[in-house]
């Protein structure tokens, strides 16, 4: 309400002397020319006088200061004027709380199985997926056979294509909806990988039309009496026959632990072994070290297929730790050598025959007669290469380990009391010795990393003190 | 105070002095009960000595100390109405108990926000500040209330007008 520049709730005000020095004789001022604000002052003063008649009585003498004990020790009463309002200023914040710890876990239990069921569906590297390695790491499974070696297992490329679709298919059925992609690259390596075989063994046939002899390992007599009763059959299906004959060249390695009860003996039967099946030792190491159990390495080189046979023969020997076995299959590499042997030695006949049937300058019959020896020298290389690859498909290499059972030798006669006790008191001193040192390199490279803490967290205690103080004081206050 | 929370003993007997017939007087005036008025009381003075480790400067003492007070009879009457409702005014000692009583009624009339500000300021001689920072509330604000309160009372308070001029009139 205004009037005459004057505010009504400045004259309370003013009656409170709750104005500057200004304010408060401007209204004076004002209060002596104006009726009507001077009533509204006289209504005021009447209700504070009226109000001034309800007067209590003075503090008994019984209320005193409170005695420092109970200051010390809290009381019920003070504990039951603890308002509500405080309990309810932590209430907002216990819920805040336990929603967020109730969100939390939600999310948890929404994200964990996702992670979880991502690692799980990641599909094996292409590489491990078709690496044909097979590991018999525990004794229990060490008595499973091998795959038989120098497996002649025909590879026919129509049938060879229709199973890798399955398989891509059954692999991408198996595989969640994450990872399409990988198993549509695995189908797809697998495809190609047996249509390259296909064209490989196509390639050889017309190779072996040609007359020219590619040796292979031993052919399958199945096989054989099929191209034999050929004369009924047509070229495509003698050519589909001959294709039937490339097989999986592979190189078996094996490596093998086994701990044995008489060092020596076994290690004598292990070569005899060896040397039954037909093959030989390439390498051999013994060690003893005081201590410790005698050990031997033996490198074994066994024809492939007396390799079951004298893993059996080894298992025997003792306890078998370790057990893995390992492929490498070299089919590739063997028939791209002897396609560029037969390229090599069309070529030498090539020069030879230019050689024997062209007379020209001496210059050119030395320049052809260059090229046979470069050419021969292809041819000779190639077929080391070609022997060499082979011979590790002929023989299984078999790494064996003979561990002889550890015995603990006597011990020796124990050390007097006094000396034992002594020792302790030299390691204690050791060890008191040491913890001061390593308490004196702690703080030289932690002290002053130590200290700016302290003073930091000090200071923040220092200053933060009296408002947690005053914090908790009127929560009791209140 | 600060002599007070530094250790000095006899600077809070000063402070009881001072101003424990005015809390007695404050909280007598909320409180019907001279007994339970003079323990609400005692609990004040008990919390000024537990926690004088937690008083700063920030406010008068008066103003820290009328603050626990209404706190204290905030929680007492909280109590009193879960357990065993209580009038809240009763007549209590006075000069002219009729003047009291209607003095009280008309209080028990305002708003409850303009009451407290009536009473801290008729009965404690609070400032405007002070009442604003106990209630925690603008200092503006405190001073419109307090002008309404006072034109409200001035309503209440005034003798009820004679009827017998209307009456008069009748035939």
């Amino acid at each position: 309400m205004m009037s005459h520049g004057v505010e009504h709730e400045e004259l309370q005000a003013y009656l409170d002397r709750e104005l500057d020095a200004g304010r408060m004789e401007e209204i004076a001022r004002h209060l002596s020319a104006c009726a009507e604000c001077s009533a509204v002052v006289r209504d005021l003063q009447q209700v504070s006088a009226k109000l001034q008649s309800w007067q209590v009585e003075p503090a008994p003498a019984s209320l005193r200061p409170p005695a420092p004990e109970a200051a010390v020790r809290p009381s019920a009463p003070v504990i039951e004027t603890i308002p509500p309002t405080s309990r309810w200023r932590w209430r907002p914040m216990i819920m805040a709380l336990s929603g967020t710890a109730v969100v939390a876990l939600l999310i948890l239990a929404v994200v964990i199985p996702n992670l979880l069921q991502s690692r799980l569906s990641v599909p094996p590297p292409p590489e491990e997926a078709d690496k044909p390695v097979a590991t018999f790491g525990t004794p229990a499974q060490s008595g499973a056979p091998p795959p038989p070696p120098a497996a002649a297992k025909p590879v026919e490329p129509q049938r060879a294509r229709e199973l890798a679709r399955k398989q891509a298919a059954a692999d991408q059925a198996t595989q969640p909806p994450a990872a399409p992609a990988a198993a549509d690259e695995l189908a797809q390596r697998r495809m190609d990988e047996d249509f390259r075989k296909s064209v490989v063994a196509e390639g050889r046939q017309e190779a072996d039309n040609k007359g020219e002899v590619a040796a292979k390992s031993a052919p399958a007599p199945a096989a054989r009496g099929a191209v034999g009763g050929a004369g009924l059959m047509s070229a495509q299906s003698r050519a589909n026959a001959e294709a039937e004959e490339v097989r999986r060249l592979i190189a078996y390695y094996v490596t093998l632990s086994v701990e044995v009860k008489e060092f020596t003996p076994a290690r004598d039967q292990a070569l005899r072994a060896v040397e039954k099946a037909g093959g030989y030792v390439s390498e051999a190491a013994s060690a003893e070290t005081p201590g410790q159990p005698r050990q031997a390495s033996l490198t074994l080189r066994v024809p492939a297929d007396k390799l079951p046979g004298v893993l059996a023969e080894l298992r025997g020997l003792g306890r078998v730790l370790n057990e893995q076995l390992s492929t490498d299959e070299v089919t590739e590499q063997v028939v791209d050598l002897e396609a560029r042997l037969r390229n090599s030695r069309a070529t030498e006949q090539r020069l030879i025959a230019v050689l024997n049937e062209r007379t020209g300058k001496v210059r050119d019959i030395l320049e052809v007669e260059r090229e046979i020896a470069r050419t021969r020298q292809e041819i000779e290389r190639m077929e080391a290469q070609r022997q060499n690859l082979m011979h590790r498909v002929e023989l299984a290499t078999v790494q064996v380990s003979l561990i002889e059972e550890y015995k603990a030798p006597l011990a020796p006669a124990p050390v007097g009391t006094a000396t034992r006790l002594r020792n302790a008191f030299v390691a204690g001193w050791d060890d008191f010795a040491g913890m001061f040192i390593g308490l004196v390199f702690f703080f030289a490279r932690r002290g002053l990393i130590l200290l700016f803490w302290l003073v930091v967290l000090y200071a923040l205690w220092r200053r933060l003190k009296p408002r947690l103080l005053r914090f908790v004081g009127s929560g009791l206050q209140a | 105070m600060l002599e007070f929370k530094r250790g000095d003993g006899p600077a809070f007997d000063e402070l009881f002095a001072r101003y424990k017939n005015a809390l007695y007087g404050y909280i007598r005036r909320r409180v019907d009960d001279p007994g339970r008025a003079e323990e609400i009381a005692q609990d004040v003075f008990l919390a000024l000595v537990r926690h004088r480790n937690g008083y700063e400067v920030t406010a008068s003492f008066r103003t820290y100390l009328y603050r626990i007070a209404m706190n204290r009879i905030a929680s007492e009457y909280r109590k009193r109405k879960e357990r065993d409702p209580l009038p809240e005014e009763t007549p209590a000692a006075g000069s002219d108990p009729a003047v009291v009583q209607q003095v009280r009624d008309a209080l028990a009339q305002l708003e409850p926000h303009e009451r407290e500000i009536v009473l801290l300021r008729e009965y404690q001689g609070l400032s405007y500040d002070e009442i604003a920072q106990v209630l925690d509330v603008p200092v503006g604000t405190v001073r419109s209330r307090l002008f309404r309160a006072k034109m409200a009372l001035k309503e209440l308070l005034s003798p009820p007008r004679v009827a017998g001029s209307v009456e008069g009139v009748q035939p």
